[in-house]
Order: structure tokens, then C-alpha cells, then sequence
């Protein structure tokens, strides 16, 4: 589903120039849990951020499902991002003016979904998600779990092929950290391909194989026995 | 789409209140300035518009121009009106004129009611064909010209009949009985000249016994009315021959005719004896110009209040782009927040303008009302222009979030935001440096109008109180009257005049001998009676007074002259002056004495020469005892009701008004003051839009530093460390802001001053004063903000991030 070779990407300021990833090699297939470990500041949200096409490499190569997107601009990634890719961050990432159910309604909007298809979808999705019942709330009534599902349900009302998620549960606690990589691990037992960022070796523990980053590279990617 | 669109630009109006208020509010100062000014300035434009031939209708003005002597006569002589239409018949169409005895009112009576009326008017039969009289009642066979008869307005026989029917009725006018042969409606209030009470030509005859026909004597206020297909160019090349033709030959070389078109009059016209006061084109423009001012302020005030807030949510811009939005729907999305605000910004407009008319109005002297907008197509077009501003400022103000990338999502960097706002502090300064100019231009503006109040004339304006006593008994029995006056121990003096001193007064003919050469000028002329000097505290620079104290005494062809005339006769000195003499037709006179000069008319006009003549002795004293001015040493309450007393005894029948010197003087800057009134709440309402402005930028820098904040303060920063930071952003833009404002409301504020004769002088304080208080506002409005800041607690910033 997603190849690089030799994926390069330099941030640059005044005077200072950073190589976030250096030559980073990595292919993952359709249907893989793939999680992204290593220290702060070793390049996982911006190996994230490329993969997930929210940012071009500066020099490199990326093959999403078989085409070079490593030059598209920043409307043909938008474009092919919005119904292929879902995200899941670590500070959730909703938006407070909305509900629970407008902010998981969102991407179908974009995508023009009729009204009937919408409120088909989102309640699907809710419920599988059992969070229903709190769909007329706000963001900032609910707890930082219970925002956690409602940005996984945004991210999987599309029927993405591809969730990448940021440091999924690094807001919160065991318990709905758990839950949240259950729901996880749920999805890709349906068919969808998973790339997670994590410093938590119990989530990463979860997941098909472990790429290890450090400063930029590819260090160790171990294939976990299933 | 759009309905979720909605939906959303509403719960963000409401989830942020105070920046949407501050939105709504600053717009609307702006648009309701707008509004109220159209509204006035529609009003004025609209003067004499509403007549049925009104484009067609010139009034005849005449110039008077010999040496030094202009004179601009809004009047010409009776015979004009009709001779012109005879020399010119196959251009006009008809002519009238008004009359009404050179007096401000005309004493009425009916039964027991008795007033002196000021719109009183003899007239020609054309005048109907232009204004449009709209009869309630009218007597059997009425025409106009029937003598002896008077047509009223519908306000002159509600205050004098009630609800009886006024037809064949009698009122006294000046004490002669005219029988009432029709009411009409009242006329708009938007004319140059109100007619309530209108006799005939002929009945001016039957009051006085004949009707003047002299070419000499600029008496009434002459119009015309052209055929169609003739123009104004048309008649008034044939003026200068017409001139020629009928005037007498001492003056007819220097006389000139012109036409002004009727709507003109209200707005172009300051001629000498004009019916009423006119208000000046020059002042509209300024009103027009200060609230196109306003509203461009707070519309740069709009636009970057929205900027702020677009560039606070870059991160759900980034949000949404992710989740599959295009620019145009993240683009679409501040446009219609945007018009939310404007169109709520317009209605909030309209309640603050129907809650400044009661307070216009009075100002102003109109009744406008708010249905005008409507009427007048002021809604549609604010409609519009608001949409407009809706949608162009939601597209500029959404430019920068909406081509934000998805990346900034996640990773946000508030200092490229930060770095993106410098643009908008160009804003800031903008609004900042538009209300500090104004300001200066209102400080000086007012220090202007309180020079042109209260600058020493040249004569005792204090403590003086007028009588106008013509047509009336006390003009026979004033020597009996002045006796009773100065019973009061606080009287000091009274004397007795043809004209208000500093208002109005009466041009004659003179002939001198200059260098040799015999000159012929009109000069302006004060007649009065004994104690005038005195009365109102003139000097007398050289020669002698009018016989003081003795009233017997015979102060035959004598006169006082100013210092400016004296200089214009050539004499080197005052003393030179003495026992020379001035004449006119009726012979020699000499002058006694010269006096130091006065402004003997407003402050819009320089001093000009001056003659003063007692009548004291002269048969038809009667006629030029007008006014009685009485001096007081220190004026109260109780005088009035003593002078009111004393006035009851010698002319019961007549009604008593008064007037305090002082304020009769400062009614001639009406305009002066309207415009002054604006100024100040055009220039409050300014600094409130910029103060806003200041506060919501302040306010957005602060979110921006607020880590940096916290940090400061972990490491040791003070409060007054936190203000400094905040005292350093806002000085750039004050110090800036005073650089380019200085210099251009300095040459504004020449520019204006110059259309005045007199003016004050521009101190180097008001724009000192200005600065700092405009310094101390914004500071003030950024120190509260920066101390709540600076006084929090550093882990709340540090954790907010």
C-alpha cells in the first residue's frame, strides 16, 4: 500500500537546518498494523505527516497504492487523502464548535455525501463505537476517552484504507488507552492497514510489526509473531 | 453545505461574544455615522426641490462694486421683478417678489392673541405658480390680489383661530385690519423661506399708502421663473443692458445682476440681508468627508478584528483540510461569518440611529426621521455596500487561514502566525493615526468656534439685554421708557439702535473728496440714539460723542466714523478726521469723532468702515428706534421680571421678547456649532472604533506569547517586566502614528481656518495634548489587559500550552 525509498525530509529555519529522516526505506502492505517507535524528536510524526500526505519529502520517493506522490501538490494530496486516509492524534484534534455527531459527520460533508447517506454512516459508526447516546454533546462535555473515540470514528466513517495515528493514546490514561487500541486493532481485523506512532511498547505490542527509528533512520524493524 | 455553514458561523459568533460584539459594535458606529449624515445632508440638498418649477426659478441678486466698497445684496429694487418680465417676456414666464418691510417680524393680532411674526410677506400672484400651495380653505371668489386680504398657513390659524374657520375673518397686521381669504397647508419645511403670512402687492398699498417704485433702494427679494427651453445663461446675458437701462446713472456702472438658482440658495448663498441663514456646501462636504472617515475606519477596524480571528484558528483550518475541505469551503466559511456580522452590524446601526435623532434634531433644528432611509433608498443602498463589506472582508480576512497546509494541523507554529500579524498591525496604525488627526482638527475646531463666541468684538457683549421695540408704542414714548429703565439701579446705560450691533446693518450712499477726486460709496450705517457709546463700551479715539446726558441738545448732520474708514478717506491720523465732511443726497454732514473699530457683522466677515449717525433729533426718530439695548452692571433673574413690568405698563397690548446680546450674537454660528457637534461625537466615536482595535490586538498578542509569558515569569520576570513587553509593541505604532499625524492635520486644520475672516491661532498644546491623551487611552486599554496577564499564575500559561 505505502513504499519509500530513500524518503528525505530537511527543515529548514534562518540558520539552522534539521534532517528530520534520512533515507528512510519502508513498505507496508494492505491490511498491516505497523507501529513507529523511538525517542522524541527521532522523526515518527514526520515520517507520520508524509506517509499520512500531509507533507511532501524533500527529496525521495513515496508510493501510495502504487502511484509517486512524492511531488503531488497540496491539492492532489487533499484530494487523494480524503477518502483514503483517516487520522487520530494525540490531542484529538476535534473541533469544539461542533458535536459529536457534526464532527464525525465532517469528512462525509466533504466528500458530498448526501444528508440520508450521512446520518446512515455516522450513526453506524457511533454505535459500533457505542457512543450514540452522547452524539448531541460537545467536545468539551465528554472525557479525553470518550474524544479519543469520536476522533477514531471520524477517522473510520469513510471506510478509509489507511489510518495513521499520532501518539493515540499518549493523552490518556490505562484504561481508555486500552480501549482505544482495542478499537484499533479491531479495524485492521477488518481489512484496514494501520501505521501508528508510539512510545508505549505495550500499543506497539499490538501491532503486525515495529519500525524502529532513530535520528532519522531506519534502525530495526522487527516482525512480530503472530 | 451551506446550511451547516450557517449553523457553525453562528455558534462561533456566540462561542467568542466579545469579539463578536466588538465586530458588530465597531461596524456599526461607523455605519450609523454614515446614516445620520445622509440623512442631514439629504435633508439640506433637498431645499427648495420640492417646488413645481423649482428648476426653473432664479432669484436676482444684486453686486455693488466701487473702490472699496463690495457689496453682495441678496435684495434688489422693487421695480426689477416686473420689468424684467416686460424687457423679456418671450423668456419669462413669471416673476415675484417678497417683502416684508426690512423688519425680522411683523406684530399680528386677533383678539386677545398677539405676536410678532417673523414670516411675514408682501407678494406677487407668481409665487403660486412655483410653491406649491395646497388650499384647505379659501373664501368665495378669492384672488390673491383683492385688497385688503391675507392668506395664512395652516399653523398660523391653528395659533391665532383654533378651530374656528378663519374665512372672512379679520387679523391685525401692524395695528391695520386684512380680512382672511384663504388657508393653505403648511409648506415643506426644507426652503430657504417659510411663508406663513402672505398679502398682496396691492394690499401693501392700502396698508401704506403707496407702493415704492425707486431704482435706488435694494428693498425685496426678486424672483423668476424661465420659460421652458431658456436658461439661466440665456436671461443673465441680458442683464448688464437691463442694468444699463434702468438703474440710475450713479450707480448703474457699478451695479451688477445675477441669478442663482432657487435650489442653490440654502447651500451657496451667504449674501448680506439673505431671508434666513443659510448653511455653507463647504460644511456638508466636511460632514460627508468625517463620516466617510468613520466608516473606513471601522471597516479597517472589521477587517482586522477578523484577521485576528482567522489567524487564531489556522489549526482548525488545518483540522478541516485534513478531514477533506478545499480552500473555497474553508474560504466560504469566513465569508458568511463575516456577513453575519455586517448585517447584524447594519440593524444595530439603525437602533443607534433612531436613538441619536431626538438628539440630531435638537441640534439641528429638523424632525428627520428614520423612515427616510427607507424612503429615500438609504436601506438599499447600505444593504448592499454591507453585504459587500461582509463578503470582502470574510474573503481577505480567511485568505491566510484558508492557504494555511493541513500540516499546521499538527504542527502549528504560532510564530509564523505571530510574524503574519505585523501586516496587521499596519492596521492599528492606520485607524490610530486617522483618530489622533481628528482629534487635533476637533481640539483646534473648538478653540475656534469658543474664539468666534467669546473674542472681544470690540464692543460690551456682557450683561446687555435687546428689546425689539418696532411697531410697537415704545418707539414714541422711548424717552419715557428709558427713564422708567434706568429707575433700576442696576441698569447702567440704555441707548437705542435701527440694527442689533455685531448682526445686521443698513448700507447708504456717501460722497467724499479723496486726494481731491470725489467718491461715491455705500457704507454701512448705524443709526442710534443718545448714550450709545457708553452703552456699549466703545472708545472714542479722537473728537467727541453725540450730545451726552441732555437729550434736547441738536446734534444736527454730525457723525462718528470707525477707525477703518478713516483710514480709507485717506486721513494720516484720527485727529485729521475731525469737523471733514461725508454727504450724501440730503446734504452735508461732518464728522465729530472717530471710534475704534468693531465688528459691526459676524466673525465671517472682516471689519469694514462704518458710519454711526444719531437720530435723536430727527423727525422720523420713531423709525430708526428698532431696538432699545440696556446695560446692565450685573444681569439677574429679577431684572427681566422688572423689565417686563415696565413694558406692561407702556405697551400691554404688544407682545414681550427679549433677547441676551450674547446669544443673539452666537445664533450666526449655528452652523458653526452643528458642525462642531459633529466633529466631537465623530472624533469620540473614532478613538472608541481604535481603542477596540487596540484591545483586541492586544489581546490576540497576549494568546500568541502566552507561553513566552509564563516563561518570563518561571524564570523571574516581574509585572512591570510583562507591561514593558506589551508598552514596547504598542509605542512603535503610537510613536509612528504621531510622525505622520502632526503634519497632516496641521495642513487640514490650515486649510480650514482659512475660510474664516477671523481665526485662532494653532498652538503647539492642543497637538501635545491630543497625543497624550490618545497615549493614555491605548495605554490604558493595553495595561489592563497585560496586568490580568502579568498577575496569573505562570503554570496556567505553561499549561495551556
Amino acid at each position: 500500500m505505502l513504499k519509500t525509498n530513500n524518503l528525505i525530509k530537511i527543515f529548514r529555519s534562518l540558520e539552522v537546518e534539521t534532517t528530520a529522516l534520512n533515507k528512510v526505506n519502508l513498505s507496508i502492505s494492505e491490511g498491516e498494523f505497523v507501529a513507529i517507535m523511538g525517542p522524541s524528536g527521532c522523526g515518527k510524526s514526520t515520517l507520520l505527516n508524509i506517509l499520512g500526505l500531509l507533507d511532501n519529502p524533500s527529496s525521495g520517493e513515496l508510493f501510495f497504492k502504487g502511484i509517486d506522490v512524492s511531488r503531488f501538490s497540496e491539492r492532489q494530496r487533499t484530494r487523494l487523502r480524503k477518502a483514503n486516509v483517516g487520522f487520530v492524534f494525540q490531542s484529538f484534534n476535534l473541533i469544539d464548535e461542533l458535536s459529536v455527531y457534526e464532527n464525525v459527520e465532517l469528512p462525509l460533508l466533504y466528500l458530498k455525501y448526501s444528508s440520508s447517506e450521512r446520518k446512515k454512516k455516522v450513526m453506524e459508526v457511533l454505535e459500533f463505537l457505542q457512543i450514540a447516546h452522547r452524539r448531541k454533546h460537545f467536545p468539551q462535555q465528554l472525557s479525553g476517552g470518550q474524544q479519543q473515540r469520536i476522533a477514531v470514528a471520524r477517522a473510520v466513517v469513510t471506510n478509509p484504507r489507511l489510518i495513521l495515528a499520532d501518539e493515540p493514546t499518549g493523552n490518556l490514561d490505562s484504561v481508555n488507552g486500552e480501549e482505544v487500541m482495542n478499537l484499533l486493532t479491531q479495524l485492521n481485523n477488518n481489512g484496514t492497514t494501520i501505521v501508528m506512532a508510539t512510545h508505549s511498547p505495550i500499543d506497539a505490542d499490538k501491532a503486525h510489526r515495529i519500525v524502529q527509528l532513530f535520528d532519522g533512520h531506519v534502525v530495526t524493524e522487527n516482525i512480530k509473531a503472530v | 453545505m451551506l446550511r451547516n455553514f450557517i449553523k457553525i458561523a453562528f455558534r462561533n459568533l456566540l462561542r467568542h461574544k466579545l469579539y463578536s460584539l466588538a465586530n458588530i459594535v465597531s461596524f456599526s458606529i461607523g455605519l450609523a455615522s454614515v446614516i445620520l449624515v445622509s440623512l442631514y445632508v439629504l435633508d439640506e440638498y433637498s431645499f427648495d426641490t420640492f417646488q413645481q418649477k423649482y428648476k426653473q426659478t432664479y432669484r436676482v441678486v444684486s453686486f455693488y462694486n466701487k473702490d472699496s466698497t463690495f457689496l453682495e445684496d441678496a435684495r434688489t429694487p422693487f421695480p426689477l421683478g416686473k420689468n424684467l418680465q416686460t424687457d423679456f417676456h418671450e423668456m419669462i414666464e413669471s416673476q415675484f417678489r417678497l417683502f416684508n418691510f426690512q423688519n425680522p417680524s411683523i406684530l399680528v393680532e386677533y383678539k386677545d392673541k398677539h405676536f410678532n411674526e417673523k414670516n411675514f410677506f408682501v407678494t406677487d400672484t407668481g409665487i403660486f405658480s412655483v410653491f406649491n400651495f395646497e388650499f384647505i380653505s379659501r373664501a368665495k371668489n378669492y384672488r390673491f390680489d383683492e385688497i385688503n386680504t391675507v392668506v395664512i398657513s395652516e399653523s398660523i390659524k391653528k395659533k391665532y383661530f383654533g378651530h374656528l374657520n378663519p374665512i372672512g375673518k379679520e387679523l391685525l397686521i401692524d395695528g391695520i385690519p386684512v380680512k382672511v381669504s384663504g388657508v393653505y397647508k403648511d409648506l415643506p419645511k426644507n426652503s430657504h423661506v417659510r411663508l406663513d403670512i402672505l398679502v398682496s402687492f396691492s394690499t401693501l398699498e392700502y396698508l401704506i399708502g403707496y407702493v415704492p417704485d425707486i431704482w435706488m433702494w435694494n428693498s425685496c427679494w426678486t424672483y423668476v421663473v424661465l420659460k421652458p427651453g431658456f436658461t439661466q445663461a440665456d436671461l443673465g446675458f441680458e442683464l448688464p443692458a437691463f442694468v444699463q437701462k434702468h438703474y440710475d446713472a450713479t450707480i448703474k456702472n457699478n451695479t451688477s445682476l445675477f441669478l442663482q438658482p432657487l435650489p442653490e440658495i440654502h447651500l451657496n448663498s451667504s449674501l448680506e440681508y439673505e431671508i434666513n441663514p443659510n448653511n455653507k456646501k463647504l460644511y456638508l462636504h466636511i460632514l460627508i468627508g468625517l463620516s466617510g472617515f468613520i466608516l473606513l475606519v471601522s471597516v479597517i477596524n472589521f477587517l482586522s478584528l477578523r484577521i485576528t480571528d482567522s489567524l487564531a484558528r489556522v489549526k482548525e483550518s488545518g483540522i478541516r483540510k485534513i478531514l477533506g475541505s478545499n480552500r473555497f469551503q474553508l474560504l466560504l466559511q469566513f465569508i458568511i461569518e463575516s456577513l453575519i456580522l455586517s448585517l447584524m452590524a447594519m440593524f444595530m446601526a439603525f437602533f443607534l440611529v433612531e436613538a441619536s435623532l431626538p438628539v440630531l434634531n435638537h441640534i439641528t433644528g429638523k424632525q428627520l426621521i428614520i423612515y427616510e432611509i427607507f424612503r429615500k433608498r438609504i436601506f438599499v443602498f447600505s444593504f448592499l455596500m454591507v453585504s459587500l463589506t461582509g463578503i470582502l472582508v470574510g474573503a481577505g480576512s480567511g485568505m491566510f487561514a484558508s492557504a494555511c497546509p493541513a500540516i499546521y494541523a499538527t504542527s502549528f507554529k504560532k510564530s509564523a502566525v505571530h510574524r503574519r500579524w505585523r501586516s496587521g498591525r499596519f492596521f492599528i496604525l492606520v485607524q490610530y493615526t486617522l483618530a489622533l488627526v481628528l482629534l487635533i482638527i476637533v481640539l483646534v475646531n473648538f478653540r475656534q468656534l469658543h474664539y468666534l463666541k467669546n473674542t472681544d468684538l470690540g464692543f460690551e457683549v456682557r450683561n446687555t439685554v435687546i428689546l425689539p421695540v418696532y411697531n410697537t408704542p415704545l418707539t414714541d414714548k422711548y424717552a419715557n421708557f428709558k427713564k422708567l429703565l434706568l429707575q433700576n439701579k442696576n441698569v447702567e446705560h440704555v441707548t437705542a439702535l435701527d440694527n442689533i450691533i455685531g448682526n445686521r446693518i443698513l448700507h447708504k450712499r456717501y460722497f467724499y473728496k479723496k486726494n481731491n477726486y470725489k467718491k461715491v460709496e455705500f457704507f454701512p450705517v448705524l443709526a442710534i440714539r443718545n448714550d450709545f457709546l457708553h452703552t456699549f463700551n466703545i472708545e472714542l479715539l479722537s473728537g467727541k460723542d453725540f450730545s451726552i446726558g441732555n437729550e434736547l441738545e441738536i446734534s444736527k448732520n454730525e457723525l462718528l466714523i470707525n477707525e477703518t474708514l478713516s483710514k480709507l478717506m485717506g486721513f494720516k491720523s484720527v485727529e485729521d478726521a475731525i469737523n471733514k465732511p461725508l454727504s450724501t443726497f440730503n446734504g452735508e454732514e461732518r464728522i465729530i469723532g472717530v471710534i475704534k473699530d468693531f465688528n459691526i457683522r459676524s466673525l465671517h466677515k472682516p471689519i469694514s468702515p462704518l458710519i454711526i449717525r444719531s437720530v435723536e433729533n430727527k423727525k422720523n426718530v420713531s423709525e430708526y428706534t428698532r431696538y432699545v439695548a440696556i446695560k446692565y452692571r450685573n444681569l439677574k433673574k429679577q431684572d427681566f421680571k422688572t423689565l417686563y413690568n415696565i413694558w406692561r405698563r407702556i405697551a400691554p397690548d404688544y407682545p414681550f421678547e427679549f433677547g441676551v446680546l450674547n446669544s443673539i450674537l452666537n445664533k450666526q454660528y449655528k452652523n458653526e456649532d452643528t458642525l462642531n457637534y459633529f466633529l466631537w461625537l465623530f472624533s469620540i466615536l473614532l478613538i472608541v472604533i481604535s481603542l477596540i482595535g487596540v484591545w483586541v490586538l492586544t489581546s490576540f498578542i497576549a494568546r500568541q506569547r502566552t507561553k513566552e509569558i509564563g516563561i518570563r515569569k518561571a524564570i523571574g520576570a516581574l509585572e512591570q517586566d510583562v507591561l514593558k513587553l506589551f508598552t514596547k509593541d504598542s509605542l512603535h505604532i503610537i510613536l509612528i502614528a504621531n510622525v505622520i499625524a502632526w503634519p497632516l492635520a496641521y495642513i487640514i486644520i490650515n486649510k480650514w481656518l482659512s475660510v474664516f475672516a477671523f481665526r485662532t491661532d494653532i498652538n503647539l498644546w492642543i497637538f501635545i495634548f491630543a497625543s497624550v491623551l490618545m497615549l493614555f487611552l491605548t495605554f490604558s486599554v493595553v495595561w489592563f489587559y497585560a496586568l490580568r496577564i502579568a498577575s496569573s499564575n505562570p503554570v496556567d500559561s505553561l499549561r495551556d500550552e
